[in-house]
């Protein structure tokens, strides 16, 4: 076989695993007992590997946070020592298994979705969301509420959730998705489908697990506000279905894509665990409110483009006309944005239909030689977060080129070297 | 021959193919006017080992 020929061969597998793929929501775990390798001195955080005088404010912010709500320090002087000194480790959820959505902040305790694909035996884990937020407008109350959202999550909705997820045989999740996207979700901005599907699949097992009226009826008022619920369990069972395609030599697949506020990483399949990285670029979109300018946003956050990763999201825009809102879009711009992203892609995921489009399946599996080719990079759907925390807004952006042509510069090393 | 010979001025039916960026297209297309579209982007332009890489890889 040619070079080429291997290539296409190894891409043609890398997609095929996404299409065989079947995540299967199976528990909500503490990430202590979930992840491989997770200690109570280890903080998580969204996007690629960053230095702590490197990371944005709302990051850092968030891992000091979780430093005291672990209980690892008292101050936010003593938690920044802590890192300082290496006696708490700082490293991307990416890296052990999970994916955070925004800036990804997850320590051991945090509750996590745990999802299965029994295909490919491969695990996905991702940190459920603490709510809407609220105190934005005062970092102390931000934070005094964020973690008591958290506590609430770690002692009450966790377990509660997973008693309930248990006494199901499972949740597959790709139905869910699917269904989600007949139901005008693209599944990264707008989960309010898939929320209802979820909720519609966990309520009789949530009836026969928790017999405390009062806590069902917290449990039950969470999930009916929380209309992105959805989303993290779809992350962990995209960060499944990606971590199946890693690993595949010859392979020029994207892997893993994530950002950091910063820098935004992908991996490459046919490339081990390297990750190539260029700066995040900036979100066009729309605040949630007028006070907010893009002076009060940091730059593209979070893992959450994992749903991209998998061909959902911003790769299936046109399943979610509503979105155009946010960037003063059209219908027919989502249009053209999936057609540009079915240009660097291997193929069309027939489980994942576009209604709106005939029909036709999200393009997936992003192959670096055909973005470098057209020029064209993964377009990504997200969400806005504010310099000191919070979610302010929504829109899009895209993946900067420079991760793309790194990866393959360091590709064609490796490949035509042995080749 | 119409008085004006410029088609966008003289009121018959426009026909369009909008080659490249899509945003024109859609334009004309709010204002009821027939367009095809024509994906189409210039070349991208690359250092000679990425260009090189390219013909190789793809």
């Amino acid at each position: 076989m040619t070079l080429k020929e291997k290539i296409e061969a190894a891409n043609r597998e890398a997609f095929s695993r996404l299409h065989l793929a079947k995540p299967v929501w199976v528990d909500v775990r503490p990430a202590i007992d979930a992840l491989p390798g997770m200690t109570r001195s280890t903080i998580l955080h969204a996007g690629p590997p960053i230095d702590w005088n490197r990371m944005c404010p709302p990051q850092k912010m968030g891992v000091v946070q979780g430093i005291l709500h672990e209980g690892l320090a008292e101050t936010e002087e003593a938690a920044e020592a802590l890192i300082a000194s290496g006696a708490v480790t700082v490293a991307p959820c990416h890296e052990y298994g999970a994916v955070g959505g925004m800036a990804g902040i997850t320590t051991a305790s945090s509750p996590l979705a745990v999802v299965h694909d029994p295909v490919h035996d491969s695990w996905g884990y991702s940190q459920l969301f603490q709510g809407p937020a609220t105190g934005l407008q005062d970092r102390a109350d931000y934070n005094r509420e964020a973690r008591k959202r958290w506590t609430w999550l770690e002692q009450v909705f966790g377990p509660t959730l997973s008693a309930a997820v248990r006494a199901t045989p499972g949740i597959p999740v790709k139905p869910v998705m699917a269904r989600a996207l007949e139901m005008g979700d693209e599944c990264h901005n707008r989960n309010s489908a898939g929320s209802s599907v979820i909720l519609n699949a966990l309520i009789m097992a949530l009836y026969d697990t928790c017999k405390d009226h009062d806590r069902l009826r917290e449990i039950l008022a969470y999930l009916k506000i929380n209309d992105q619920f959805s989303l993290c369990v779809s992350m962990a069972a995209a960060k499944a279905m990606a971590n199946a395609v890693g690993g595949i030599e010859y392979s020029t697949v994207v892997s893993a894509m994530c950002r950091n506020g910063v820098d935004f990483g992908i991996k490459i399949s046919g490339m081990g665990d390297r990750w190539y990285t260029a700066p995040a670029n900036r979100i066009h979109g729309l605040y949630f409110s007028s006070e907010w300018t893009d002076a009060d946003a940091v730059p593209d956050i979070g893992d959450s483009s994992i749903m991209e990763t998998i061909g959902l999201g911003g790769h299936v825009q046109a399943a979610a006309p509503v979105l155009q809102q946010f960037v003063d879009g059209s219908f027919a711009h989502a249009q053209s944005v999936v057609h540009k992203m079915e240009q660097i892609t291997v193929g069309a995921l027939k489980e994942f239909k576009i209604t709106t489009m005939d029909f036709i399946g999200a393009p997936a599996g992003i192959d670096i030689r055909k973005v470098m080719k057209t020029g064209i990079t993964p377009v990504i759907d997200t969400a806005i977060a504010h310099r000191q925390g919070g979610v302010i807004g929504a829109g899009q952006t895209t993946a900067p080129m420079g991760c793309f042509a790194e990866a393959l510069r360091d590709f064609g090393r490796r490949y035509t070297e042995t080749a | 021959m119409s008085e004006n010979p410029n088609p966008l001025l003289s009121g018959a039916p426009l026909h369009i193919a909008n080659v490249g960026i899509e945003l024109i297209g859609e334009n004309l297309e709010r204002q009821d006017v027939k367009v095809v579209q024509v994906r189409w982007h210039p070349p991208v332009r690359h250092d000679e080992e990425l260009t090189a890489l390219l013909d190789t890889l793809l």
